[in-house]
């Protein structure tokens, strides 16, 4: 079964002679199964390939197995992580990863394509958010869900975290809330952080919030609801409200 | 200005206990959890009312409409809501089996809703497309409708030229350019894009207002999934305490000291 997977660089647009240029390499090498990046580019190659080609397409997939001689078995995260699936189909098909995963951790041969010098865009200009690649590297982090309650109570929690010496990162609500910058998100669609230890103020603990943050990661929670599915993510739960939790460390912190 | 927002209603996930989530082979969010929108379609919808806002300064004419799959009635208030905010229709496709994991054929059912009305200029859409969302149906919806599709943008502005100038956050890369219209935009994170709430005039000028309801044939796709809860479950050590305790016990944990 012969297998290809396409890299390229990062592009904010892709542009539509990538799709063609992809679509006569599958078809000239007779590919099996085509592999895509978990990026947004890769998400969008195997959605149009699908729609051109006619063959199933699977998103999210961190494993891929043969399953006899004419199918694969595919695993695959869904609904946000939340879901793992398993399912056999029957090749061609096109398969976008888990964002997640390298293609290295597949556990099957493929060769390369790369394909940048096609999708690359000259009419947008790309920057670095310079706040996320902190997030990424610190040993401490204290992040905010949407308990912290508003953006002063979000702005208690940046203070904390300066006399502390640690990062600050939020879940999704409160960026859409606008009390955060997005750069801070951690989760599915934010930063994937691994810090020593980390402290989550106010967060349920959904999958797409959790599925960032690293196994090796001691994690304190404080929350409300003594059911809330961040308990089953922290190694340490304190059931309060984190703004009562928040005042004390506030004055903690002072006196030290 | 015709703008078009698909979005979805979803039963409200950080709600739903461990147990909640399977029976047997299936998600069964059951009916009881409170159904909220997607939360990248609500910033989809946010973002096409402040679109018509910014445009009303410039005299120009926006017309707004929303369309949802979903094969029950069951989510009346959301469409109000939406009336009551200004979309002038409000669509709700009855394709007559569940696409939740066949985001290809979703986007198929929209593609021939789009091409039988009035010709859209901007298709605005949550980059996730559902609860079960793969972040493959704004691409494959664009693809279907021969369009160029913008993905995950978190800012989205109408230029005088006529060109929407959009910014992206992915990774840890933003983005900005201009493209023309018309166009497919998925919408990422964007801050501070909650859906605004309608007053209780607004909501009382479209009290009894329904979605218009559509039959649009859908080939089923049934994908033979075997699914399982991920194991990730930790034994969490709950602290009990006064505030003063529990500020020092975090304090210790912080700085590695163990419980």
């Amino acid at each position: 079964m012969k297998s290809i997977y396409f890299t390229f660089d990062y592009v904010p647009f892709l542009r539509r002679e990538a799709v063609k240029r992809v679509r006569g390499i599958i078809s000239r090498q007779r590919a099996d199964i085509s592999i895509f990046p978990g990026t947004h580019t890769g998400q969008e190659l195997a959605a149009r390939l699908a729609v051109r080609l006619g063959i199933p397409v699977v998103s999210g997939v961190y494993e891929i197995e043969l399953a006899g001689d004419d199918c694969v078995r595919l695993k695959s995260s869904v609904c946000a992580g939340e879901l793992l699936s398993t399912e056999i189909i029957s090749p061609p098909c096109l398969i976008c990863l888990d964002h997640n995963v390298e293609a290295e951790e597949l556990g099957i041969d493929f060769e390369t394509a790369d394909i940048s010098k096609t999708t690359a865009s000259d009419d947008f200009s790309s920057s670095s958010l310079g706040d996320a690649r902190g997030l990424e590297d610190a040993e401490l982090i204290i992040a905010a869900g949407r308990g912290v309650g508003s953006r002063p109570g979000f702005e208690r929690l940046l203070r904390l975290s300066d006399s502390i010496g640690a990062a600050v990162g939020a879940t999704r609500p409160v960026v859409m809330n606008g009390w955060a910058s997005m750069g801070i998100q951690i989760g599915v669609s934010g930063a994937a952080v691994a810090p020593r230890s980390m402290l989550v103020l106010g967060a349920s603990g959904s999958e797409a919030f959790t599925a960032g943050i690293s196994e090796k990661t001691t994690v304190i929670a404080v929350d409300k609801r003594k059911d809330a599915p961040i308990f089953r993510r922290a190694d340490y739960g304190i059931v309060s409200d984190c703004l009562d939790i928040l005042t004390s460390l506030e004055k903690k912190t002072e006196e030290t | 200005m015709e703008i078009l927002v698909c979005f979805r209603v979803v039963p409200d996930a950080s709600m739903a206990s461990e147990e909640n989530w399977l029976s047997g082979q299936g998600v069964c969010l059951g009916g009881y959890l409170r159904r909220v929108l997607d939360t990248y379609d609500e910033c989809a919808l946010e973002t096409a009312l402040r679109l018509r806002d910014s445009l009303a300064e410039s005299e120009t004419d926006v017309s707004l409409s929303a369309v949802t799959i979903e094969t029950l009635d069951k989510d009346a208030k959301i469409y109000e809501q939406l009336f009551a905010l200004g979309f002038e229709s409000v669509t709700r496709i009855d394709c007559g089996c569940d696409l939740s994991f066949s985001p290809i054929e979703k986007a198929r059912v929209l593609s021939e809703f789009v091409n039988n009305r009035t010709p859209t200029d901007l298709i605005l859409a949550g980059m996730r497309g559902g609860l079960g969302g793969s972040g493959l149906l704004p691409s494959a919806l664009a693809e279907y409708l021969d369009l160029p599709h913008f993905p995950a943008a978190c800012s989205v502005q109408m230029l005088t030229t006529g060109e929407l100038e959009l910014q992206s956050a992915s990774g840890s890369y933003i983005s900005s350019g201009k493209l023309p219209l018309p166009l497919v935009v998925s919408m990422g994170n964007a801050p501070g894009s909650l859906m605004r709430i309608p007053t209780i005039k607004q909501k009382l000028s479209v009290r009894g207002k329904c979605a218009t309801e559509l039959k649009i044939s859908a080939a089923e796709q049934p994908r033979s999934m075997h699914m399982t809860r991920p194991q990730r479950s930790r034994q969490c050590a709950f602290i009990e305490g006064g505030a003063e305790q529990l500020s020092s016990e975090i304090l210790n944990l912080l700085k590695g000291e163990h419980y």
